[in-house]
């Protein structure tokens, strides 16, 4: 049974255009991930799953029950904000005891359960400290314990690392994953960093325009990316504009594409469509070999090449479908920039966007 | 090398110490020789070391009602004040609607009006011949508590709406996600984040009241003496100028002591402060918010206004019908005149007081604000109170300091027509240096640098670089110097001779007379300088662009 529905929600939100049709079902346990460009609408969706705003339509749903009409301090969710929001009135212990205090539970099981947490996030000690003497790292910590200590059924988390410097970011989102997985909670994590999202999620949800994109799990969504504004998000640069034949066959630019089942998997409609060329696709080809291939095939001229270690990157311009670029092995022959250049695509490597 | 390094380090520091010298000998002169003056009369009866002027008052009843008096009229009005002000602050930190600025800007005019206007305006609205005659409220202490509320309704509402609207929303949020219901929110967060705010803003009413001259003296009749009337009363009427001194002495330290505690306050005021923007203003949708909002706005337009306009208005009916007379009468030199100047020379005393104050105070204050900017830090974190000292000192303190001093040798300023002016910088000029000096510290190092490196000597540096940069706050200071040396009552009444009576004090003496047409006035003159005071605050409005709460 899943436990946290939003159902055809709809929400006007000002200048940032509108949030539709979105549908997003979880199951106990898992954490989702909310991915896209900042005001694309995801922090609106959780304001909404945490009852801080109302959807103009649609239905938020626990246990199969509407929560429309219960407000945020009845849910029992958690909420880790953006800029943590930690009271500055009150010390570390304090923060992290306000959730327990509301549920009016014993001063004897506060300290226990508070002390609980502090170990959790290895802040052992630090209970009697000023928010305000923190660093930004310890100020995550004390925000993440103190959304976990009454024990949230969903916990929502918005850019949980937004504020913090890059390195400080990869260790933390480490431990975070971590906690959230002891703890087993529910999750809905916000972010617009694609790392942090293949790193922390089940499954992910990319938003753009206040509509989803596409949900799938991190290995499938970096496989199989369903939109040109998907693949580009992720960072594909290859995506060209063909068009699909009756056979399945796609021709762009003179050229003519073919996977045998691939192809055939996206709903087979004739017309236009985008193709995109996974960075690994390509191998370079002798002008001969080149002759001999009917399908599967690109030229162009070597624009440039970049070392990068284990491969080298290098970006072609082709006649008809624009400038490429592909990765391959370092010890790979190349000729010199501004020659011609051929090159094998591995039908593997091909995509049929919507 | 170590020749240049002398040079250099020489040929800075005497400027520097000229620039410091300024200030801080203005400061000696008129402030703290004054102040030695009161403590002197306090214990000493000629050279001889006496306490008796102190146990005198210390064992008088009538004193002991004084004090009693002063401070809990303090009390109540500082109470009166928060219930008035404080829903309306929770409405506008927390609501987005229409001419919200223009309604906060209007509720703000009372405070910068001169005491003498306020007490006035309520004389018009509220008192015998007033508008309200009918609550028979003359000379009543319900008056001066209106009076002391309508003036400083604006201190908490501006401290604790600033205050609110910076608290973030997610701080809100956060509670209501674990468990918080609205009220709990309020009471476990919201209350006591405002609570340094709620009470900073309550002292600096409690200071104000506490030090309240004017108001008392015209609205309470003879009936209420605060310690700062009859510090005036004292010394003015009775010439028992040792019990004065020791009433200013407890003055003196009372108020240091609030300012002290207001201070330190202020301190944690600014470490609460969250670094973000104010953000969220709810819109006025429901039935109630819309109440709510009409209710905040009716009230702040009905307080505010209704004593102006009754001011206003009564300035202008003349024997039934609308008429110029009062104001033409200012104007025609009455033989039988009980002044020693008509009111029209007031006008012109007032006006060349203000003009000197003007130039004093830019002086002094742009020269105190580049010592503070430019001195070591410790230095300069010493220097900025001191600068500030005669602002947490009464008027009325100050003037009889300035006439138990500067009347004999060394330094007689008795006869002189600046002692006036004087006083007035002394109280203005501190303002000058809290405009100046946000601007002044703002100017980066490198800019000076550039400008020097490009072959300004440091003189054009600052005249290029400094003087433009600051100008803006150098204008807002100097208006209010300006209108602040229009209305100042207190340390006037006090120093200036008949004939350089000011506009504040003539109003005082037409109220003090019977008959119509003094009583008309009094309004017509009052009406001259809240018009004034009005249109310098606006301009100041306009100009300021640093620091959002300036109390």
């Amino acid at each position: 049974m899943n436990e946290f529905v939003l159902t055809n929600i709809y929400k006007s939100m000002g200048a940032y255009g509108v949030l539709e049709q979105i549908n997003l079902s979880m199951g106990k346990g898992e954490r989702v991930c909310l991915l896209g460009p900042s005001g694309c609408g995801k922090t609106t969706l959780l304001r909404i799953a945490a009852g801080l705003e109302q959807p103009d339509s649609g239905d938020v749903t626990f246990r199969g029950k509407s929560l429309l009409d219960t407000p945020p301090h009845r849910r029992n969710f958690g909420m880790m904000f953006q800029d943590f929001a930690l009271f500055p009135h009150r010390n570390v212990f304090d923060n992290i005891a306000f959730g327990l205090e509301m549920k009016k539970r014993r001063k004897s099981e506060i300290a226990n359960r508070v002390n609980g947490m502090l170990e959790l996030v290895n802040l052992e000690g630090y209970g009697h400290r000023r928010v305000d003497e923190l660093s930004g790292g310890q100020r995550q910590r004390v925000a993440l314990a103190r959304t976990l200590a009454p024990e949230p059924d969903l916990v929502m988390l918005d850019e949980p690392l937004g504020s913090l410097d890059r390195r400080l970011r990869e260790r933390l989102l480490a431990d975070l994953c971590s906690i959230l997985t002891r703890t087993g909670a529910t999750t809905i994590f916000v972010t617009h960093d694609q790392n942090e999202a293949f790193a922390a999620a089940d499954r992910i949800c990319m938003m753009n325009n206040g509509r989803i994109q596409q949900i799938d799990t991190p290995e499938s969504l970096y496989a199989n990316p369903s939109t040109p504004w998907v693949a580009d998000f992720l960072g594909f640069q290859n995506v060209i504009k063909g068009k699909r034949e009756e056979d399945g066959r796609v021709e762009a630019g003179g050229a003519v594409f073919y996977r045998e089942q691939a192809m055939d998997d996206k709903k087979g409609a004739m017309g236009p469509v985008f193709l995109l060329l996974l960075p690994d696709a390509a191998a370079p080809v002798t002008s001969s070999e080149y002759e001999r291939l009917t399908d599967n095939r690109i030229r162009g001229v070597l624009a440039d090449r970049f070392f990068q270690g284990s491969y080298q990157k290098i970006s072609m311009e082709t006649d008809t479908n624009g400038r490429l670029v592909f990765e391959v092995p370092s010890n790979m022959a190349l000729p010199s920039p501004g020659d011609p250049l051929f090159m094998k695509i591995d039908p593997r490597g091909l995509r049929v966007l919507g | 090398m170590d020749r240049i390094d002398v040079v250099t380090k020489g040929s800075r520091w005497i400027p520097r110490l000229a620039v410091a010298l300024v200030p801080l000998g203005f400061l000696g002169i008129f402030y703290f020789y004054p102040l030695a003056g009161i403590f002197h009369r306090s214990f000493f009866s000629g050279e001889i070391f006496s306490m008796a002027a102190l146990l005198d008052l210390a064992t008088s009843r009538r004193m002991a009602g004084i004090v009693w008096f002063t401070l809990w009229q303090a009390g109540i009005s500082t109470l009166l004040t928060l219930v008035c002000a404080l829903p309306c602050a929770y409405v506008m930190a927390n609501f987005d609607f229409k001419a919200k600025k223009l309604i906060m800007t209007l509720a703000t005019i009372p405070f910068v009006l001169p005491t003498i206007v306020v007490a006035a305006a309520f004389q018009a609205l509220a008192g015998e011949n007033g508008f309200v005659a009918g609550l028979n409220l003359e000379h009543s202490i319900a008056m001066i508590f209106l009076a002391h509320v309508f003036y400083n309704f604006s201190v908490v509402l501006r401290i604790t709406t600033g205050f609110w609207s910076f608290l973030q929303q997610q701080t809100r949020e956060a509670a209501a996600m674990l468990g918080a219901s609205p009220w709990q929110v309020f009471f476990k967060v919201t209350l006591p984040l405002l609570r340094p705010a709620i009470l900073a803003s309550a002292i600096l009413v409690f200071i104000f009241c506490f030090s309240s001259f004017g108001v008392i003296l015209v609205l309470g009749g003879p009936k209420f003496a605060t310690v700062e009337v009859e510090i005036y009363r004292q010394a003015a009427h009775l010439f028992n100028l040792p019990g004065a001194a020791v009433l200013s002495l407890f003055q003196i330290g009372f108020t240091f002591g609030m300012m002290w505690v207001y201070t330190s306050l202020q301190k944690r005021i600014t470490t609460f402060i969250p670094q973000s923007q104010s953000q969220g203003l709810k819109q006025v949708v429901t039935l109630k918010e819309k109440f709510m909002v009409a209710t905040c706005v009716g009230f702040i337009l009905v307080f505010c206004l209704a004593p102006m306009a009754a001011l206003v208005i009564k300035s202008l009916v003349f024997e039934g019908g609308l008429s110029l007379a009062f104001y033409k009468e200012l104007f025609l030199n009455t033989s039988g005149s009980l002044f020693y100047v008509s009111p029209v020379d007031a006008v012109e005393n007032s006006l060349v007081f203000a003009a000197a104050t003007l130039a004093l105070a830019v002086v002094i204050g742009v020269c105190a604000a580049s010592t503070i900017q430019r001195s070591k830090k410790r230095i300069g974190a010493l220097l900025d109170p001191i600068f500030m000292l005669p602002l947490s000192t009464s008027a009325v303190t100050l003037g009889f300091g300035i006439i138990i001093t500067l009347d004999k040798p060394p330094l007689n300023l008795r006869t002189s027509v600046m002692l006036v002016p004087i006083a007035h910088t002394l109280v203005a000029f501190p303002f000058v240096v809290r405009s100046v000096l946000p601007a002044i510290s703002s100017i980066p190092a490198s800019l000076r640098e550039a400008a020097s490196l490009l072959g300004a000597t440091p003189a054009r540096v600052w005249f290029h670089v400094d003087l433009p940069i600051m100008a803006r706050a150098i204008t807002a200071g100097a208006v209010f110097a300006f209108t602040m040396s229009l209305g100042e009552f207190g340390a006037t009444l006090f120093i200036a001779r008949p004939e350089y009576s000011t506009m504040p004090v003539a109003i005082y003496r037409f109220l003090g007379q019977p008959g119509t047409m003094n009583y008309g006035q009094a309004m017509a003159v009052s009406s001259m300088l809240m018009l004034v005071t009005a249109v310098g605050f606006l301009f100041i409005e306009r100009f300021r662009s640093f620091g959002d709460q300036g109390f």
